[in-house]
């Protein structure tokens, strides 16, 4: 077999084990939350099917798939058509860059743990994610519905708005390590996480993440008090599932950004394999996002939008001039 | 590491930016802190011109051309020469503006700042030989201009006219960025010098010199590109109308001779040929047009197109006669255009900025003073003795005649006594017998009729006494 | 990367999207390919080496230019259709024109020998921040320049004035 070939082979074998992982994930995110909330409820969530209700998400995956669905019809379609596949294919474009450990050597062949390798790994993953919300601002606009138009503006408004936030805030690791390379932010940190050199910037860049996949506090684009379902309203069965996998990937892919840029990556004691740490510190963000879902309010889309320009972009700002600044003239600051 | 190519001394050549960028700032935190004195800007404006002038005046001599910033900038004589008259601009335009925003109710403060930003573009464009810094000096200057055009919010041709400018803008700066990218294609350099060493025999050196003269003489408002002018000089504020008629035409005058002379000198024969048509038609257009109009700034907007048109003239003799008195021309300018303007202003209505000709019927019986100013002033537009205008024209067709445009020089004489016109019937409608309209209360400002003092005393003087900046002149031009 | 296969197939990606962009009736289908546009012209830049410039074009261009444009469609509030004027035969003629130019003065192009930074392999964003750092910082600093007086602009006309 030439060369090509295997690398091709290798490529497939690793795209199907990174949608397998990611699949799972959704199925069981949605289990997961569900009776996380439950208990902080006081409630016990889903019980009856499987034990301890593990089978729901394939009950709920049925469910979707043969359910009806429904196209209005002054819909344009082929925004409805595509809105979901956008949103999901973006977000899983996005996840293709993420390095789940060091570089391995098998037989001879040195192999990368992401799908595809970049030396400019995370502009990738940014230029990704700030695409996928072109699925919900096309969903909204599709339906020529009152709901699903408010609520891709406001997704409009709060993507632009916490992108740029959460872009200058991961600058600053960027900084440090001086590359945009995913692994080599990681190796930086060998000696001490990021998040203790910038424990700024990591604050800035978790509530930037929580905007960015629109969860609460800031789920003002599918506020379901107040918009019914916003950007989703209209849709039904597999597209309205579409639309929360492409939600469920942004959480996965944010959260793995948090802990390959604050938290080390795959670093830690040598007793456990890297990629298993790499989940544990992973798995912690993502019970963060079902924890704050069951303490904060919502905020408001004033408040939302003052938080983003008024008080957290120069907070970033004066955070990277300072970093440069500690770097050029080399402050404490370990290599 | 990254070596830094920069040492301080090369902070040295950009001095005058740097005191007009320092002004932009200050204004800026100024303006944050007073709420409602927006006086004290004019006043700080004022002050930083006058520093950034007195600079390019200490520093004319030598004769040299110091560069910085490898090579992308530079300070020469032709630079400090249009420093001069940019910043002399402003210091009017911010005098003129002072009490015109208080009327108007203008509270933005921003309208300064904006002001200040423009002059660094223009002075930028007068002193470099770097496309991508030229390219980046017009953005700045088109961009200042269409805000301070759209200043009047509430009127309905402010932000009309704006909308239009920036349109037009917009196509005239995407010509120029292509061309820009076209040249780098070919010759590999956005230097002047790095394109002079390319072969330029090749269809795409034409195009690409065609698309920047697009944007260039857009900014001259030179035929075809001129239409713009009237309708934005109409509907801006007085003040900047006077501003754009006169600074952004020196950068860019500046700019046409040096991009004309070092750039593209092995063309010289076309473009010649190409820019004797536009004189031309220039002249023509601007003349012959003006005769039809019953509004003072419609009026004074086609003049300043038939005056880019004498300028041109002056470059297409492409000797240092002609260079030298283009940069006197626009010298001139400055007085005789912003006085003319400040007349405008002086007896436009709060709130109305009608300026009809009709408007001016015996103001010369009723404000003796600002109709003596406004005759004068036209006079000078038209190029009658003892005024700039004429000593500024007889330069630019003596050398014209040096060169050999003996048809041009006829042409020129032509439009200048078409001009006559026009200019003359403002002057005999002033002193026409009739009633002054009560209503037209003139705006009670000193430091307007300062302005207009200033231009009458700088039209006379130098008028009478050229030898001073034309000296100045030739020797500027000496090196470009 | 660099296949004439690809080549061929995003550029008539990119000329199809264009010309969606150019005659759809509907301004927010027009967005929708305007976004294709900008994806497919990245993928040029990618095959032509320059990843930073094309992942940066992604994100301003896609990220940030088509999100306002939307934005600012989605607020002057009707759901607008657009009617192609008289103006469209002007603007084929004037297409065309350009079009004829462009491949007359294509064989003119000298050898691209002077294209000093080459596209080195790795991360070429290193090579653009030290260029733009180091030979350009003086244009950069009057960018700055320009971007303020964009913002002061964009606030002095938007903002409403206080009675």
């Amino acid at each position: 077999m030439s060369d090509a070939v295997i690398g091709a082979l290798i490529f497939l074998v690793k795209f199907f084990l990174l949608f397998a992982i990611i699949s799972v994930f959704v199925l069981y995110a949605t289990w997961y939350e569900r009776k996380v909330i439950g208990h902080m409820q006081q409630r016990i969530g889903p019980k009856r099917v499987g034990w301890h209700g593990l089978l729901q998400p394939v009950a709920d995956m049925i469910k979707a798939f043969f359910k009806e669905d429904s196209i209005p019809r002054d819909a344009d379609k082929l925004f409805f058509w595509s809105a979901p596949v956008i949103g999901t294919v973006f977000a899983m474009m996005a996840a293709l860059a993420i390095p789940f450990g060091p570089p391995l050597v098998l037989f001879g062949r040195h192999i990368t743990l992401d799908v595809v390798h970049l030396p400019s790994g995370i502009l990738y993953m940014l230029a990704m994610l700030s695409l996928v919300s072109f699925g919900v601002i096309f969903a909204g606009l599709s339906t020529k519905s009152k709901y699903p138009i408010i609520g891709a503006q406001r997704e409009v408004a709060q993507v632009i708005s916490y992108e740029l936030i959460l872009a200058t805030a991961l600058l600053n690791p960027v900084i440090m390590a001086g590359s945009l390379d995913l692994t080599k932010i990681v190796d930086a940190q060998s000696h001490l996480w990021f998040i203790f050199y910038q424990p700024v910037a990591f604050v800035c860049f978790l509530i930037s993440m929580f905007a960015v996949s629109a969860r609460v506090p800031f789920d003002l684009p599918e506020a379901e008090n107040e918009l019914v379902a916003g950007f989703m309203t209209e849709f039904t069965g597999m597209k309205f599932s579409l639309f929360y996998f492409a939600q469920y990937v942004v959480i996965f892919t944010v959260s793995m950004l948090a802990v390959i840029f604050f938290f080390g990556g795959w670093l830690g004691p040598s007793f456990l394999p890297p990629v298993a740490w790499l989940f544990i510190k992973w798995a912690f963000f993502i019970f963060l996002y079902t924890w704050s879902w069951g303490t904060f309010p919502r905020y408001r889309y004033d408040q939302l939008m003052n938080i983003s320009w008024l008080i957290l972009l120069p907070i970033v700002i004066i955070n990277i001039l300072w970093t440069g600044f500690a770097i050029q003239f080399g402050l404490p600051y370990l290599h | 590491m990254i070596i830094m190519p920069y040492h301080l001394s090369d902070f040295a050549v950009i001095v005058p930016e740097l005191i007009v960028a320092a002004l932009m700032l200050i204004l800026f935190v100024v303006d944050l802190a007073s709420k409602n004195r927006k006086k004290i800007l004019s006043s700080i404006s004022i002050a930083g011109y006058l520093a950034a002038l007195l600079y390019s005046v200490i520093n004319f001599w030598p004769a040299v051309q110091k560069f910085g910033f490898v090579g992308q900038i530079f300070i020469d004589q032709a630079g400090n020469f249009i420093n001069m008259v940019v910043t002399l601009t402003a210091i009017l335009a911010v005098m003129m503006s002072r009490d015109f925003l208080d009327r108007e109710n203008i509270k933005d403060g921003e309208y300064y700042v904006i002001m200040a930003a423009s002059v660094i573009s223009m002075q930028l464009l007068s002193s470099t030989h770097n496309l991508i810094i030229v390219f980046l000096a017009v953005e700045t200057l088109s961009i200042s201009m269409y805000i301070l055009t759209g200043f009047f919010k509430d009127k309905e041709k402010s932000p009309e006219a704006a909308m239009k400018y920036f349109i037009f803008g917009a196509f005239a700066s995407a010509f120029l960025v292509v061309g820009i990218a076209l040249f780098y294609i070919y010759s590999g350099s956005v230097e002047f010098s790095g394109i002079a060493k390319a072969n330029a025999e090749g269809l795409l050196f034409i195009v690409a010199f065609f698309m920047v003269m697009v944007g260039i003489l857009f900014k001259i408002a030179a035929f075809p590109f001129h239409s713009w002018t009237p309708d934005i000089y109409e509907g801006a504020p007085t003040p900047v109308s006077a501003f754009m008629s006169v600074a952004p035409k020196a950068a860019a005058f500046i700019l046409l001779i040096r991009f004309l002379a070092i750039a593209v000198a092995s063309i010289t024969v076309q473009w010649q040929n190409l820019l004797w048509i536009t004189a031309v038609f220039t002249m023509f257009f601007g003349n012959t047009v003006a005769l039809l109009q019953k509004d003072l700034k419609r009026l004074l907007g086609y003049s300043s197109i038939a005056h880019a048109g004498y300028m041109l003239v002056g470059v297409l003799a492409f000797n240092h006669l002609g260079n030298a008195g283009v940069l006197f021309y626009l010298f001139g300018y400055v007085f005789t255009n912003m006085g003319a303007f400040a007349v405008c202003e002086y007896l436009s209505k709060k709130g109305n900025e009608d300026a009809s000709i009709k408007n001016l019927r015996g103001i010369g019986y009723k404000y003796p003073a600002a109709g003596v100013a406004m005759a004068f002033f036209m006079l000078s537009l038209t190029g009658i003795p003892p005024t700039v205008g004429f000593v500024g024209k007889f330069y630019l067709f003596s050398a014209a005649i040096d060169a050999h445009y003996y048809w041009l020089v006829i042409l020129g004489v032509i439009n200048s006594a078409i001009s006559a016109y026009f200019y003359l019937s403002v002057v005999v409608e002033i002193y026409m017998k009739g009633d002054a309209k009560e209503s037209s209360v003139w705006l009670n400002s000193l430091t307007l009729k300062y302005v207009i003092a200033i231009g009458i005393a700088g039209t006379l003087i130098f008028g009478i006494l050229p030898s001073l900046p034309f000296n100045a002149a030739i020797s500027a031009v000496g090196i470009l | 990367m660099n296949s004439p296969i690809l080549f061929y197939l995003l550029a008539f990606l990119l000329i199809g999207s264009s010309l969606m962009v150019v005659l759809s009736k509907d301004i927010y289908r027009a967005s929708f390919w305007l976004v294709g546009f900008f994806l497919f012209f990245a993928g040029l830049l990618l095959t032509l080496h320059a990843p930073f410039l094309a992942l940066t074009e992604i994100i301003v261009y896609s990220g940030a230019i088509a999100v306002m444009i939307i934005f600012a469609v989605m607020l002057t509030g009707k759901y607008a259709n657009f009617e192609l004027s008289g103006y469209s035969i002007a603007g084929v003629l004037i297409a065309a024109i350009f079009i004829i130019e462009i491949m007359l003065i294509i064989k003119d192009v000298p050898e691209f020998k002077n294209f000093a930074f080459a596209f080195a392999s790795g991360s070429n964003a290193r090579a653009v921040g030290i260029s733009l750092f180091s030979g350009y910082l003086f244009p950069f600093e009057i960018t700055a320049i320009l971007l303020l007086v964009a913002l002061f602009g964009a606030v002095v006309l938007a903002k409403r004035r206080k009675q």
